[in-house]
């Protein structure tokens, strides 16, 4: 099973950008990339390379089903699995966040002393 | 980095967060204003908000996306840095701005139908 070690976080709010990053590098040891929009996330991600990109549901523009789908549409990047992260997400919008293509959905607010351990568990399952 | 200092790296962003609340809370009071003053420039002779906010969208669009966002974020970001009231206000905030929304969008549509026939 290939490791989980470069993360994309797509999320327009910077608090949650500080927050995730400390907590995926710091807790979690992995790599950390972030970007402020979906349209940043389409220049980076070919550039970094990630092995998972975390989108945030709701930003200004392009918003994270939009950017999934555009990420889909990428021959390059198609096959990164994408993890949406989403307040008060409710059980039918899993599905259609699934149906899209997303492997799972976290939800805001999260732990930041075990949102690595949520991510790797994530990317676990999707490697078995 | 030592448990020691990630807990006082946590505890610096939880000080930071708190202190720019206030300027988070006026941007979503602005942006309610804003929106309310979008449905009375259409000199609606509805009583009700949803009923403002049909007439006077689309132009009423932007104004709603940024105030459900602002209210969303504060949302996802308020018991991440350890204020579980402020998440779960923003939360009834967040649902009640959603169903506005939808309404502002669905209502309009549903006059065009109903006009049709």
């Amino acid at each position: 099973m290939p490791s989980l070690q470069k993360v994309l976080m797509v999320e327009d709010d910077l608090d949650i950008q500080v927050i995730g990053r400390l907590a995926l590098e710091t807790v979690g040891g992995l790599m950390v990339e972030t970007c402020s929009s979906g349209q940043d996330c389409l220049k980076v991600a070919p550039q970094f390379r990630p092995d998972l990109i975390l989108l945030d549901v709701m930003m200004p523009g392009m918003d994270g089903p939009s950017t999934l789908k555009a990420l889909k549409d990428d021959p390059g990047l198609a096959k990164i699995p994408i993890v949406f992260m989403t307040a008060k997400v409710q059980i039918h919008e899993v599905e259609t966040y699934k149906s899209m293509g997303a492997v799972a959905v976290i939800a805001k607010p999260f732990d930041p002393m075990t949102l690595a351990n949520q991510v790797q568990s994530l990317w676990d399952q999707n490697h078995d | 980095m030592t448990n020691a200092m990630l807990s006082k790296e946590l505890f610096r962003l939880q000080d930071a967060y708190l202190k720019s609340l206030p300027d988070k809370l006026a941007k979503i009071k602005e942006s309610w204003q804003n929106v309310l003053r979008i449905c009375e420039m259409m000199q609606s002779d509805s009583d009700t908000i949803t009923e403002n906010l049909q007439c006077s969208y689309p132009w009423n669009r932007d104004e709603l996306i940024n105030l459900h966002r602002l209210v969303h974020n504060l949302s996802g970001s308020g018991l991440t840095f350890g204020f579980e009231a402020l998440s779960k206000t923003a939360q009834v905030l967040d649902l009640f701005y959603k169903g506005l929304f939808r309404r502002a969008i669905l209502l309009p549509l549903n006059n065009a139908i109903k006009s049709r026939f």
